[in-house]
């Protein structure tokens, strides 16, 4: 018994008195707890309406007692804006509707004999702004009446290419993004803090080769590793995302309507951001002394791109380029922009130039980093 | 005879940290690993820095070889200044200590050719001369083997190869028969001796005093960081043995019992 005590003594001082095994203890629980509620800030604010939005409703009558009723309520209790508009001809409603004109269809017809009168409300649930009105309006006009004197109908106008193309846009550049800095903090960590763990980075060091050539050939070769490893997970995302759809939603056929283009746009930001990785994690392995200690260091700066990931998931939020100035978050506007078919080679341009500044500083960093013999030689 | 190698007043200290403070148990933050330290070594000659453990000579062999600066001084090897030319410098010695270490994936042969590549040696010399030494040393053996798969005496012999590959004239060898079976170690003393004979300026660091008798004409005992003394080897020893005089000139640098 008195044996026992004394390993659980000595294992427990291993474990809580070391800062390395701490941080790994408690930091993934403080990342869970980061991502989970930056995900549900970031749901409530893609299901919550907008305030600057004129939210336009086409109904199919001049005058309804229920739609009137719900429409004042809305206007006296809700901060949103909305405008009613008549439009008899459901055609023409959905050609509108399709247009983006509209954001809500509300359609009334009268019940058959013994039957009860209905609306059918036209909707789409990859719209955001035909979600929100939908998820104020229909509660409002299902509760006018005490007794079931109608029935709604509520029916979705989103095309499975559009379901397809939201749940891509809103999981796509989140994923690529962590599966991008998890290749790269792999090789990266092995590369540079593994040689300078065992020793094999000063016999590179003490050969005439400028350490800034040192510098830039590790960067590439782990950018080329990286990105072969993000291609992978890149095409295996593709591909696996119809099975994960088909299997969680019934009878949806999953399509991507997306053409070479957008392809080649998202490799163009792979391939800069992996880059852009690259040089941020071999600069954490530089100042690192072993691998352990670089993983460790690495980790916050994974929760920090998990969370810029997470702001995908609001889709493209600014046109404006000049947001695309901002490392990673570029990234992910960009991938956001074309994953919405809404392409703008100037953010991607901005992106670039601006990932490049970030590459070719951290090289320069990254060369004083090899220089320095407080760095490299750090026992 | 010309020199091959000159250090001017060199000085070298580093920041301790309150982990090393411990260990060391000191209060000063500071630890001067090299004082005011110089030397000159002779063309063709093999030059013996002797000295106890932490007397500074791994640090005054690692500012000649330009993986660290040092604080003051500098040290001027075949006429290139470690303090304004470090990557001329890199170019023109060969430097080998048991703190370099090879990568246990790749083979002896491809890190002969991958060295060799990063010195800029003609493909073809570079092939007759990893043939020369393969065989001298016995690699051939084990060309292929992974260096994971190697005994300690295979590794010291092939790091030894590697640090040579661009031929140069000026060698640096940190400990260089430390670790070693007797058989490695005469292998690498034999190599010296060759070297030598090839008009190669050595510079080994030891604290093998039989080493120094046999292989060097001149030799520096460092004690605390300082030169104590340096000269050729018959200068320093007088008739006496090397041992009696390094314990000699430690008593009366550190006092007491050595």
């Amino acid at each position: 018994m008195r044996n026992i005590l004394v390993i659980i003594k000595k294992e427990l001082k291993r474990f809580f008195t070391d800062r390395r095994m701490l941080i790994s203890l408690f930091l993934p629980g403080i990342i869970l707890y980061l991502v989970y509620s930056l995900m549900g800030n970031v749901m409530g604010d893609v299901f919550s309406a907008d305030e600057e939005h004129v939210y336009k409703v086409a109904i199919n009558v001049e005058e309804d007692l229920y739609i009137d009723s719900a429409f004042s309520y809305m206007a006296e209790n809700s901060q949103i804006k909305f405008e009613k508009v008549v439009i008899k001809d459901r055609e023409e409603a959905k050609a509108k509707f399709e247009n983006e004109e509209i954001d809500l269809i509300v359609s009334y017809q009268k019940g058959a004999e013994g039957q009860l009168d209905s609306y059918q409300v036209f909707y789409n649930s990859t719209s955001p702004e035909s979600t929100a009105i939908y998820g104020e309006f229909i509660p409002l006009l299902s509760s006018m009446s005490a007794t079931p004197i109608y029935s709604v109908v509520p029916t979705d106008l989103a095309t499975d290419e559009d379901t397809s193309m939201m749940i891509t846009n809103m999981m796509l550049p989140f994923l690529l993004l962590t599966f991008l800095f998890s290749g790269c903090m792999a090789v990266a960590t092995e590369s540079i803090a593994g040689e300078k763990e065992r020793g094999t980075i000063a016999t590179l060091l003490i050969t005439p080769v400028k350490r800034s050539h040192i510098a830039f050939g590790k960067v590439i070769a782990l950018s080329v590793t990286a990105l072969v490893s993000a291609t992978v997970s890149f095409v295996s995302v593709i591909l696996s995302l119809p099975k994960l759809m088909s299997g969680s939603m019934e009878g949806m056929d999953f399509k991507l309507g997306y053409g070479a283009t957008e392809y080649l746009g998202v490799f163009a930001i792979i391939v800069i951001t992996v880059l852009m990785f690259t040089v941020i994690l071999s600069i954490v392995s530089t100042v690192a002394k072993s691998v352990k200690e670089a993983t460790s260091y690495a980790m916050p700066v994974m929760i920090l791109i998990m969370i810029v990931g997470l702001s995908g998931m609001l889709g493209a939020s600014s046109t404006n380029p000049v947001s695309c100035l901002i490392p990673v978050y570029n990234s992910v506007q960009c991938m956001s922009m074309i994953f919405a078919q809404e392409f703008n080679p100037l953010c991607l341009l901005y992106t670039v130039l601006s990932n490049l500044a970030v590459i070719a500083l951290g090289i320069v960093v990254l060369a004083k980093l090899f220089s320095s013999e407080r760095v490299m030689f750090n026992k | 005879m010309q020199d091959a190698l000159i250090v001017k007043n060199l000085v070298k200290s580093f920041k301790l940290s309150r982990k090393q403070q411990r260990i060391e148990k000191t209060n000063l933050k500071v630890k001067v690993a090299v004082n005011g330290l110089s030397f000159t070594a002779k063309k063709g000659e093999i030059y013996g820095l002797l000295g106890p453990n932490g007397a500074g000579k791994t640090t005054t062999l690692r500012i000649i070889s330009t993986l660290i600066k040092a604080d003051e001084g500098d040290a001027v090897v075949d006429g290139v200044s470690v303090r304004d030319n470090p990557d001329g410098v890199r170019s023109k010695i060969g430097f080998l200590t048991s703190e370099l270490k090879l990568e246990d994936f790749f083979t002896p042969n491809y890190l002969y050719d991958y060295f060799s590549n990063l010195h800029g040696v003609d493909k073809e010399i570079s092939e007759k001369r990893k043939a020369k030494l393969f065989k001298k040393f016995g690699i051939d053996r084990f060309a292929e083997v992974k260096v994971a798969d190697l005994s300690t005496g295979m590794k010291q012999k092939v790091s030894l190869v590697i640090s040579i590959v661009h031929d140069p004239d000026f060698i640096i060898f940190d400990e260089p028969t430390n670790g070693l079976d007797v058989i490695t170690a005469k292998t690498v003393t034999d190599f010296l001796t060759d070297l030598k004979v090839e008009g190669k300026t050595i510079i080994i660091s030891t604290h093998i005093f039989s080493l120094v008798e046999k292989l060097c004409d001149r030799v520096g005992v460092i004690i605390n960081g300082r030169m104590v003394v340096s000269d050729t080897l018959t200068g320093v020893c007088n008739g006496r043995s090397l041992e009696d005089v390094f314990f000699d000139l430690y008593k009366k640098e550190v006092g007491g019992n050595a």
